[in-house]
């Protein structure tokens, strides 16, 4: 039991070291907080223009539910705190070797997850602040009311961000082994594009529309709208929720067998460090 | 360089293209080069576009508001062009205006800087080579919008040209202040990243400029996005070619105005860059 315990704490101490790690490296600087206070408030200044000039009528009668203002920040939200739980270990990892200071983490004895856990909390803290700032804007300035944030879509994020975080270790060992590798982030716009996360994906037409119900963005971000603005799901709720954590489950087995299998590539070939 | 002789201005030209080719030989060896920014267009024009097609709803429901407001039914026409003529222009400011962020990054800036060349080349040549490729994308990105959703267009392409000529000339005076800003103090880029931002949101990209409030069109018309839009949907929409002349004779004033404003800018922040010894930082 002891050697559990001190097991985990060691975990925490490695999470924590490269928390502080990335923290140092890249939210310390003062202009960066200006820009996410500036970009909560600017970001949905076009999404409530743009439903200005239409009105919420047609997207009503699109089938997007009776504002489209709420549609659209709840759907950009989710996919800014899905995305950086995605990224940033991919990122950190080639970043470190870029610098020529991946050796150095190497040689730690610490498990890399727990590693890859630290670098993306910070970034993860990131993009919920400016998320959060976003959501009370929103809502103050559409009355309060619109973005109430109940349990179940606390624990939709929760899974979802497990699942997001499994595929970006996929990414991460992509990153160790293929220095240009643009795959991923073809893939991820891609994914991103058709999420429907400013639209309702009844309005693709079948030829494209498939790819949406194969996209995991599509059910993490539906069963946000469902479970926080009430909009209707694509599947009964009980469902989607079951289809979340399922993908969560599925990324991070995959995932941690991909990164497994790239770390052990990138060692064979001597690739750790030579990118400095 | 405004007192220049004929073979200075030759030999500051031929900089120019050589910074040019090495920018766009440069940004052609990087990993990102084929998808960075086809991947970034298709990310920030598509969701744009779906979104007002929803908005419109099926058979244009939603689209009585709009027309009031814009004067125009050709919503994704419309969209398109804001959308498209957004990203490309601040494409353009973004990379001009951090170039040398980037230059000092590799720490190759001192060096760059002690060449004989003036400012001004030394400043916009390497943008220019960087940016061709994105320019040829957010043009095709136009084009393949067209050819998929078949919006009607008015063949006014002159004039559209001249508008987007101007236009670019403009944005460029804005981005020789934000590269002295950036010069200057190092993350400087968020700021120029809120000021894009910003002139987005004033210039209507997905929206009439008409349902800003008041002061908020008042600051949109000293954008130069705000007008380079105005008269290419003046040029393509609305068939207007007085408007057209109008933006593009008010955009060389500010090309004028905001390219005197940055290049004075760019003398005093680089003067302040070197005391603080901000050149050599990596």
């Amino acid at each position: 039991m002891a050697d559990i315990r001190s097991e985990a704490a060691s975990l925490l101490r490695i999470a924590v070291a490269f928390a502080r790690v990335e923290w140092l490296e890249t939210a310390r600087f003062k202009a960066m907080w200006f820009f996410q206070f500036g970009w909560a408030f600017l970001f949905f200044l076009p999404l409530a223009l743009t439903g200005i000039a239409y009105g919420n009528d047609g997207f009503e009668a699109s089938g997007g539910g009776q504002s489209f203002l709420a549609f659209a920040v709840i759907g950009y939200v989710t996919l800014g705190v899905a995305t950086s739980a995605l990224w940033h270990g991919w990122e950190s990892l080639v970043r470190s070797n870029q610098r020529g200071t991946l050796p150095h983490v190497w040689t730690a004895e610490a498990p890399r997850w727990a590693a890859l856990i630290g670098v993306t909390l910070v970034n993860l803290g990131i993009a919920g602040f400016r998320s959060v700032l976003v959501l009370v804007i929103a809502s103050v300035l559409m009355g309060g009311a619109a973005y109430i944030v109940t349990g179940p879509a606390v624990l939709a994020v929760l899974i979802a961000l497990v699942a997001f975080w499994g595929m970006g270790l996929a990414f991460a060992g992509l990153g160790l082994v293929a220095r240009g590798a643009r795959l991923p982030e073809v893939l991820v716009g891609l994914a991103i594009v058709l999420a429907g996360s400013s639209y309702p994906i009844g309005i693709l037409p079948w030829s494209v529309r498939w790819i949406t119900y194969v996209n995991p963005y599509t059910y993490v971000i539906d069963l946000l709208r469902a479970t926080t603005i009430g909009t209707q799901p694509l599947f009964a709720i009980e469902i989607e929720f079951l289809l979340v954590g399922a993908i969560a489950l599925a990324s991070v087995a995959g995932g941690g067998w991909a990164y497994a299998r790239c770390e052990r590539i990138a060692i064979r070939r001597g690739l750790v460090g030579l990118h400095a | 360089m405004l007192n220049a002789g004929a073979q200075e201005i030759r030999r500051e030209l031929w900089a120019l293209v050589r910074l040019t080719r090495k920018g766009s030989t440069i940004e052609r060896r990087q990993p990102y080069f084929a998808t960075a920014s086809v991947v970034l267009t298709v990310e920030w024009v598509l969701p744009v576009v779906l979104a007002t097609i929803a908005l419109a709803g099926p058979n244009g429901k939603g689209l009585e508001n709009f027309v009031n407001v814009a004067g125009t039914d050709s919503y994704l026409a419309f969209t398109v062009i804001g959308a498209t003529t957004f990203l490309w222009i601040g494409w353009v400011t973004t990379v001009l205006a951090s170039d040398l962020r980037q230059e000092r990054n590799l720490g190759t800036l001192p060096t760059i800087w002690a060449s004989a060349t003036s400012r001004l080349v030394l400043i916009s040549g390497g943008p220019i080579g960087r940016t061709l490729w994105p320019s040829v994308v957010a043009l095709g990105a136009f084009g393949i919008a067209w050819a998929l959703l078949r919006f009607p267009m008015e063949p006014n392409i002159g004039p559209g040209a001249a508008a987007m000529v101007c236009g670019l000339l403009a944005s460029v005076g804005i981005a020789f202040a934000w590269a002295a800003i950036i010069l200057r103090y190092r993350e400087g880029h968020f700021l120029e990243q809120l000021f894009l931002m910003g002139s987005g949101i004033l210039a209507g990209i997905a929206y009439p400029v008409e349902v800003l409030p008041a002061w908020g069109q008042w600051i949109g018309n000293v954008l130069p996005a705000t007008w380079m839009i105005r008269g290419l949907r003046a040029a393509f929409i609305f068939g207007g070619l007085d408007d057209v002349r109008n933006a593009c004779i008010v955009l060389l004033g500010m090309a004028l105005a905001y390219g005197a404003i940055g290049l004075g800018l760019v003398h005093v922040m680089d003067a302040a860059a070197r005391s603080k010894g901000e050149l050599e930082w990596v």
